[in-house]
C-alpha cells in the first residue's frame, strides 16, 4: 500500500486519502493552499528574508513526493531528516555552500534530485496535469551538455559590459508564431507585438540580461541549456546565427536617443533601464514599488554578478531563498552549469528562458557590461538569471533541497539527472518531463532515443502551435532530427549557436567588439526592442521604445508571436497614457495602486519558493483551484473575485456627533419639556362656578336701585358741573357765533346702542343750533344714522319747543358710503358725492356747493375710527387747499374721548363735547336743564357706586391675595 | 297709539336685553336677532334708497351722458363684485375688490400720515411752546410741567413697547437699567390710559344704562298715567 506523508504534520497516510488522518489537511496541496506559509508579495516589494527551511512543510505534495522519490536512494543522514514531522531544509547559509562545493567535483553525477523525484512519482497529479508551458520550459532548459565548456575559469564577464552598440544577432530565419496557449495572455501579446516590430530596438534591459548571461558563461557557470546552445553556436559564426533580431547599433542609438528626448517611460520600465545602467542611477525602491514583481525580477536578473554580490549585502530584506542564493554566489560559480541552468529554468518561465538564451547572444557587448560592473544594486529576478552562479543559488531555494539527502538538487551532476531521468522515463511520465530528459542527456544514446521520442512528440504538438516546446535536440544539432529542427524557431537556434561561442572567452570578447549584424536578424521584434534599449547603457531616462515594444498598437502582430492576449492593464499602458502626473499620483499612493500583490502573476508565485509566495491559504478555497492548464492543481494562483472584493475599503464614518452649545441647550430644554410631560401632575378640580351669578345680580341690583333712586328722586343731590372746560366753552362760543340761517352739517356716525348717550350729548347742542336758526343738514356714514337722527329730532321736538321738520329746517343727505374715501370726496365736493340733485335743489341747500359753505360741521360719533377719519380727511383737505373751513365741532361718546381729545389739543378740531359730563357742562354753560342735568345725579351716583364697588373689589382681591400668600408661607413652614 | 305700541315694544325689548343679567336666554337672543334683522333690512332699504337708486339706477335711465358712463362703469364693477358669490367666477370680482381696497388704503394712509402722525407729533413738540401757553393765559411753569409729563409719557410709553434687549450671562434677555426705568414709567402711563379708556367706556355704558332706566321709568309712568286715566 502506497503511503503519502502529510505535508503539514508529516504523518503517513494512505495514498487513496485526500486528507490527512491526523491533521485533516489536504494531502495533495498546491503551493497556494498551504496555510500561513507566507503572504502575498506586492509588486515592487522586496521579499523578506526568511528561512525557508521552516516552511518545508508547506511544500506541495507532489514536490514532497518527488523528494521522497529522490531520497529513496539517499544516505542514512537524509533518513534522519525524513523522520522528522516537518523536515526542514538545512540552513542555506551554512550548509549549502559546502554541499555545493563538495558536489562540484561530482558534477557528472549531479542530477536534479527533485526532478528525479518527480519522475519517480508516477501517481503525482501535478505531473499529469503538467501544462504545455511547462513542457516549453523543458524545452528551454536545454541540457547542459558540456560542463567543461561552461566552467571556464577566470573569465569574469562583468569586466566586459555591453555597450549600446551591442545587439543580439538576428536570426536568419523567420520566427515561427509562438502559440503558448497556456501562457498568460499578456505575455502572448507581448510576444506577438514584438514579433511585428522587427525594425525596432530591443530593450536595453534584456540586452543587459544577455550580457550578464555572457558573464555567467565567462565565469564558468553557464547553464546547461545554454551550453547546449553554445555547442550549436560553435558550428556557425556568431555573426551569422544571432539569437535575436536586433537593429543595428546605429539605429538603436538613434532610437534610444529619440526615446529619451521625446517620450516618457513608465516607472516600471524606467526601473528596468535604471537597473541596466546601475552605475548612473541606482534602482530605487519607489520605482520598484510600481513595478510588478515579475518585472522586478526581470530587473534583478539583468544585474551583473558584481551587482549581485553588492546587492546581497545591501538587501537584507530579501527572502531567504534570495539571500541565500546571493550568499552562495562564490560557491555557485564553481557549480556545474547543468545544475545552474536546470535550477534557473525552474524559476523562470519559458519566455524568460528565451530571454536568457537571447542574452547569451548579447555577449557581443562587453563594453556595456563594463558600464554595469559597478552597479550598486540589482533587481531581483534578473539577478537570478543573469549569472548562473547567482542563479543557481537564487533558483535553488531551501525547499528545493532534497530533504532526504540534504543536498541541493542542483548539486547533482548531470549524469545523475540523466540517469534518473532515463530510468524514470516511463509511460506515466508527463510530457514535459519526457522532453526534459532528452535535454539533459544529449550525450548518451539512451538519451538520444528519448530525445527523439520527445522530438516526435514535439512534432506532433507543433501542429498545435507550441513552439516553446523545445527539447534537447534543439540544442544539440547532432542529436536533433531534421523534423525537430524545423520546429525550432530560427532565432532560438541561432541563440544556441551563439551561446556555444561563449565557451571561449577570447572568442566572446572578439564577438563583443564586433558590431552586431542587423540585416539577417530574424529575432522577434519585442526582443529587438528590448535589446536596443538595453544596449544604450548611458541612457538613464525612460526609453519609450520599451513602451513601444510592449504597448505597440499593432496587437495582432504581437499576438502572433506570443499567441496570447495582452492583459488590459498592459495593453492600456502606453507612454502617452501614463504621464508624469499619473505616475506621481501612483507614487503618492504608495506605488501599489496599479499593481498590488493580488496582481502578481500567479505563475510567478507558483515558481517561487513556497515559503515566500504562498498566500494565506486560509483565504484560498477549493473553488479557486485551477482545473486545467499549466496551473492545474494550484489554487489561488489567479486573482479571484475575492481579490477584487478587497480593493475598496469600507468607508469609515465618524460616530462622533458634533453638537454645538446651543444645540445642547436646546436638547436639554427638549429633555426638560419631555420630562415635564412625563411627570404626573395632580389633578386639580376646577373651582365650581355657581350657575346663578349672585355677585353679578347683587351688583346689578344695587346699581339699578341706586340709579333708579337717583332718577326718580330728582333731588339734584349732585350739583351741576360748573367747571370751565375749554373745549366745551369753545363749543358754546362757536354755536353762539353761528350766523342765523346758516346750514349746520350734522354727521350722525354713532350706532343705535349708543343712542342713549349720544342723545344726551347732542340734544343741548341741537337745541342751541335750532335757537340760532340753523338749517340742519344730516349726513351719516352709517346706514342707520338717518334713522337715529330722526329719532333724536323727534325726542327733541317732544321735549322742547322747537319744531324740527324734515325738508323745512333740516335735510337729510342720507347715507354716505365709502368710508374714508367717501368722507374725502364729500369734503372736497359734497354735491358730486351725494349726487342726488333733489336734495341740493331744496331751499336750504341751494347755496351749499362746498364744505366751506356750511356754517358749522358737527360730528356726532361714538366710534373713534369714524371720528378720526373725519378729522384726518378734513386736515388733509385743508393742507391741500387754502379754502376756509367751517368750525369743526365734535360731540362724542365718553369712550371715544381719550382718543379724540388729542386732536382737540393739537387744534385739529375746534370744540369737543364728550360724554354726559360734557353735555351737562354744556347745558350748565348755556343755563339750560336738559337730559344732562337729569341724568347727572344718577350718573354721579352711578360713578360713585362704581368707584365704591371697584374699591371694594380691589380691596377684597388684595386681602385674598395676602391670605393666599400667608397660606403659602404657612404651608412652606 | 302708535307711540304706545312702539313704547311697549321698546320697553319689552329693553327688558329682554336686561334679562342678560340672569344669563344668556332666549329673550336676549331673540332681541338680538330682531335687532340684527331690522338693522339689515333697514340698511338694505337705505342703500337702495340712498345709494343704488340715485347713484346707479337713475343715472342710467335719466342721467346725463357723463352720469351714464360713470353709472355703467359702476354697474360693471358691481356685476364683477357679484361674481364673488360664485366660486367658479369669484376671480372676476377681484378687480372690483382691488379697486376698493387700493383706493381706500391710499386715502386712509394719506389721511393717517398727514391727519394724525404729523399733527400729533407737532402737538407733542409744541407742548413746550411757552409763548403760546402764555398767549393762552397758561403759566410757563404749568405749561412746562404739562409738556414734561406729556413728553415723559410719550417717550416712556414708546420705550415700553421696545422689546429689544441683550442677553445676559444667565441666558435671560433684559433691558438696561435706563430703559427699564423708562419702560416702567411708560407702563404707568399706559395703565392710566387704560384707566381712562375704561372710565370712558364705563361712563358711556352708565349713561346708556341710565337712559334705559329713565326710559323704563318714563314708560311705566306714562302707562300708569294712561292706566289711571
Amino acid at each position: 500500500m502506497d503511503i503519502i506523508n502529510c505535508p503539514v504534520c508529516g504523518e503517513e497516510n494512505p495514498v487513496s486519502l485526500e486528507k490527512c488522518q491526523h491533521c485533516n489537511q489536504l494531502l495533495r496541496q498546491s503551493t497556494s493552499e498551504l496555510n500561513g506559509v507566507g503572504k502575498l508579495i506586492d509588486s515592487g516589494q522586496s521579499p523578506t528574508a526568511k528561512k525557508t527551511s521552516e516552511l518545508e512543510s508547506a511544500l506541495p505534495a507532489w514536490l514532497k513526493n518527488a523528494r521522497q522519490g529522490g531520497s529513496q536512494s539517499s544516505e542514512p543522514e537524509e533518513k534522519e531528516e525524513e523522520s522528522a514531522p516537518v523536515p526542514p531544509p538545512p540552513p542555506a547559509e551554512e550548509e549549502k555552500p559546502e554541499a555545493i562545493i563538495e558536489e562540484d567535483d561530482d558534477d557528472d553525477e549531479a542530477p536534479l534530485d527533485w526532478l528525479a523525484g518527480l519522475d519517480d512519482d508516477e501517481e503525482d497529479e501535478d505531473e499529469a496535469e503538467a501544462a504545455d508551458w511547462l513542457v516549453n520550459l523543458q524545452g528551454d532548459t536545454t541540457v547542459p551538455e558540456k560542463e567543461e565548456e561552461v566552467e571556464l575559469p577566470g573569465t569574469p564577464a562583468t569586466d566586459e559590459p555591453i555597450t549600446a552598440g551591442d545587439f543580439p544577432i538576428a536570426s536568419t530565419k523567420e520566427d515561427t508564431p509562438i502559440n503558448t496557449g497556456e501562457l498568460p495572455d499578456w505575455i502572448s501579446d507581448l510576444q506577438e507585438k514584438d514579433s511585428e516590430q522587427e525594425t525596432e530596438a530591443l530593450p536595453n534591459l534584456f540586452e543587459e540580461e544577455k550580457t550578464e548571461d555572457t558573464d555567467d558563461i565567462k565565469t564558468g557557470v553557464l547553464p546547461d541549456w545554454l551550453s547546449t546552445l553554445s555547442e550549436q553556436a560553435d558550428s556557425s559564426p556568431p555573426a551569422e546565427t544571432p539569437a535575436v533580431q536586433p537593429l543595428s547599433g546605429i539605429e538603436a542609438d538613434d532610437l534610444t536617443e529619440s526615446i529619451d528626448e521625446d517620450e516618457p517611460l513608465p516607472d516600471w520600465m524606467t526601473d528596468l533601464e535604471t537597473s541596466d545602467s546601475a552605475e548612473e542611477t541606482p534602482p530605487t525602491t519607489e520605482n520598484n514599488a510600481d513595478l510588478p514583481d515579475w518585472m522586478s525580477n526581470l530587473q534583478e536578473t539583468e544585474s551583473t554578478p558584481e551587482e549581485t554580490t553588492s546587492t546581497a549585502e545591501d538587501t537584507n530584506a530579501l527572502a531567504d531563498w534570495m539571500t541565500s542564493s546571493e550568499d552562495e554566489t562564490p560557491a555557485v560559480e564553481e557549480k556545474a552549469p547543468e545544475e545552474i541552468s536546470s535550477s534557473l529554468d525552474e524559476d523562470t518561465p519559458d519566455w524568460l528562458s528565451r530571454l536568457q538564451v537571447d542574452d547569451t547572444a548579447s555577449q557581443e557587448a562587453p563594453s556595456e557590461k563594463e558600464s554595469n560592473a559597478d552597479a550598486p544594486a540589482l533587481d531581483d529576478t534578473f539577478s537570478d538569471s543573469k549569472d548562473s552562479a547567482t542563479a543557481s543559488v537564487d533558483s535553488i531555494a531551501d525547499w528545493m533541497i532534497d530533504p532526504d539527502t540534504g543536498e541541493d538538487p542542483a548539486d547533482k551532476n548531470v549524469d545523475e539527472i540523466q540517469a534518473e531521468a532515463t530510468l524514470s522515463k516511463s509511460d506515466d511520465l508527463p510530457d514535459w518531463m519526457a522532453d526534459l530528459k532528452p535535454t539533459e542527456t544529449p550525450v548518451e544514446e539512451v538519451e538520444d532515443i528519448s530525445a527523439q521520442d520527445s522530438v516526435a512528440e514535439r512534432e506532433a504538438s507543433s501542429q498545435t502551435s507550441d513552439p516553446f516546446a523545445l527539447s534537447a535536440e534543439d540544442a544539440n544539432e547532432e542529436d536533433i532530427a531534421p523534423a525537430a529542427k524545423g520546429d525550432v524557431p530560427d532565432w532560438l537556434s541561432s541563440i544556441e549557436k551563439f551561446t556555444n561561442e561563449t565557451d571561449e572567452v577570447d572568442a566572446v570578447e572578439e564577438e563583443v567588439e564586433k558590431p552586431p549584424p542587423s540585416s539577417t536578424n530574424e529575432e522577434p521584434d519585442w526582443l529587438d526592442n528590448l535589446s536596443t534599449i538595453d544596449a544604450n547603457t548611458d541612457v538613464v531616462s525612460p526609453s519609450p521604445s520599451v513602451n513601444a515594444a510592449f504597448v505597440e498598437e499593432d496587437d495582432d502582430v504581437s499576438d502572433e508571436v506570443f499567441g496570447i492576449e495582452m492583459p488590459d492593464w498592459l495593453s492600456s499602458l502606453s507612454p502617452d497614457d501614463v504621464d508624469e502626473e499619473e505616475m506621481a499620483e501612483v507614487e503618492a499612493d504608495g506605488g501599489d495602486g496599479g499593481a498590488s500583490g493580488a496582481e502578481l502573476p500567479s505563475w510567478v508565485q507558483a515558481m517561487r519558493p513556497v515559503a515566500d509566495v504562498v498566500p494565506d491559504s486560509s483565504k484560498s478555497s477549493d473553488e479557486n483551484i485551477v482545473g486545467t492548464g499549466p496551473l492545474a492543481g494550484l489554487s489561488g494562483v489567479l486573482p479571484a473575485v475575492s481579490a477584487m472584493e478587497q480593493i475598496g475599503k469600507p468607508k469609515a464614518h465618524s460616530i462622533k456627533l458634533n453638537v454645538s452649545d446651543s444645540q445642547q441647550a436646546n436638547a436639554a430644554l427638549l429633555e426638560e419639556v419631555l420630562a415635564s410631560e412625563a411627570e404626573v401632575h395632580p389633578f386639580l378640580a376646577p373651582a365650581k362656578t355657581s350657575s346663578i351669578p349672585v355677585l353679578r345680580w347683587v351688583i346689578a341690583l344695587l346699581l339699578i336701585l341706586v340709579l333708579g333712586f337717583s332718577l326718580q328722586s330728582q333731588s339734584t343731590m349732585v350739583p351741576s358741573p360748573n367747571m370751565e372746560i375749554p373745549e366745551i366753552r369753545n363749543a358754546v362760543n362757536l354755536v353762539e357765533q353761528l350766523p342765523t340761517g346758516g346750514s349746520a352739517l350734522l354727521v350722525f356716525d354713532y350706532e343705535a346702542a349708543f343712542s342713549g348717550e349720544m342723545k344726551t350729548i347732542a340734544s343741548p347742542l341741537i337745541t342751541q343750533l335750532m335757537s340760532r336758526g340753523q338749517n340742519l343738514v344730516v349726513l351719516s356714514t352709517s346706514p342707520t344714522g338717518s334713522a337715529l337722527a330722526e329719532n333724536l329730532f323727534e325726542e327733541i321736538r317732544l321735549k322742547s319747543d322747537y319744531e324740527i321738520i324734515s325738508g323745512a329746517n333740516y335735510q337729510s343727505l342720507g347715507y354716505l358710503p365709502g368710508g374714508s374715501s367717501g368722507i374725502s370726496n364729500f369734503i372736497s365736493s359734497p354735491r358730486q358725492t351725494i349726487g342726488n340733485t333733489a336734495f341740493w335743489e331744496r331751499e336750504s341747500l341751494k347755496e351749499i356747493a362746498a364744505l366751506s359753505d356750511f356754517s358749522i360741521v358737527i360730528i356726532l360719533t361714538n366710534d373713534t375710527e369714524k371720528g378720526r377719519n373725519w378729522i384726518e380727511q378734513k386736515t388733509l383737505y385743508l393742507e391741500n387747499n387754502e379754502e376756509n373751513m367751517p368750525p369743526f365741532l365734535m360731540a362724542i361718546s365718553a369712550q371715544a374721548e381719550p382718543i379724540i381729545y388729542p386732536y382737540y389739543a393739537s387744534g385739529q378740531i375746534d370744540a369737543l363735547i364728550s360724554g354726559l359730563s360734557g353735555s351737562a357742562t354744556y347745558e350748565a354753560m348755556q343755563g339750560q336743564e336738559g337730559l344732562g342735568r337729569k341724568y347727572w345725579d344718577a350718573y354721579s351716583v352711578g360713578l360713585l357706586f362704581a368707584e365704591i364697588l371697584i374699591a371694594i373689589g380691589a380691596m377684597i382681591n388684595f386681602l385674598v391675595a395676602i391670605r393666599a400668600k400667608q397660606k403659602k408661607q404657612e404651608e412652606g413652614k | 297709539m302708535f307711540e304706545l305700541i312702539s313704547g311697549i315694544i321698546a320697553f319689552l325689548l329693553t327688558l329682554f336685553i336686561l334679562s342678560y343679567l340672569i344669563g344668556d336666554n332666549f329673550l336676549f337672543r331673540a332681541t338680538t336677532y330682531i335687532f340684527i334683522g331690522v338693522s339689515a333690512g333697514y340698511v338694505a332699504a337705505v342703500i337702495w334708497q340712498d345709494l343704488l337708486m340715485p347713484q346707479l339706477i337713475q343715472p342710467i335711465f335719466i342721467g346725463t351722458e357723463d352720469e351714464k358712463i360713470r353709472a355703467y362703469i359702476a354697474l360693471f364693477l358691481v356685476v364683477l363684485l357679484l361674481m364673488k358669490a360664485f366660486p367658479r367666477l369669484s376671480k372676476l370680482g377681484t378687480p372690483s375688490i382691488a379697486l376698493m381696497v387700493g383706493v381706500g388704503a391710499a386715502i386712509a394712509v394719506a389721511g393717517t400720515v398727514q391727519g394724525t402722525l404729523f399733527p400729533q407729533t407737532m402737538a407733542a413738540i409744541n407742548a413746550f411752546d411757552l409763548e403760546a401757553a402764555n398767549a393762552r393765559g397758561t403759566s410757563s411753569g404749568i405749561q412746562f410741567f404739562e409738556g414734561g409729563v406729556m413728553l415723559l409719557g410719550t417717550i416712556s410709553t414708546l420705550i415700553y413697547f421696545q422689546f429689544s434687549a441683550k442677553r445676559n450671562d444667565d441666558g435671560k434677555y433684559r433691558r438696561n437699567i435706563v430703559t427699564n426705568i423708562l419702560a416702567l414709567i411708560g407702563k404707568v402711563f399706559i395703565a392710566i390710559t387704560f384707566g381712562v379708556l375704561f372710565a370712558g367706556v364705563f361712563s358711556a355704558a352708565l349713561t346708556a344704562f341710565i337712559e334705559r332706566l329713565d326710559f323704563l321709568s318714563t314708560f311705566i309712568a306714562s302707562i300708569k298715567t294712561l292706566w289711571l286715566q
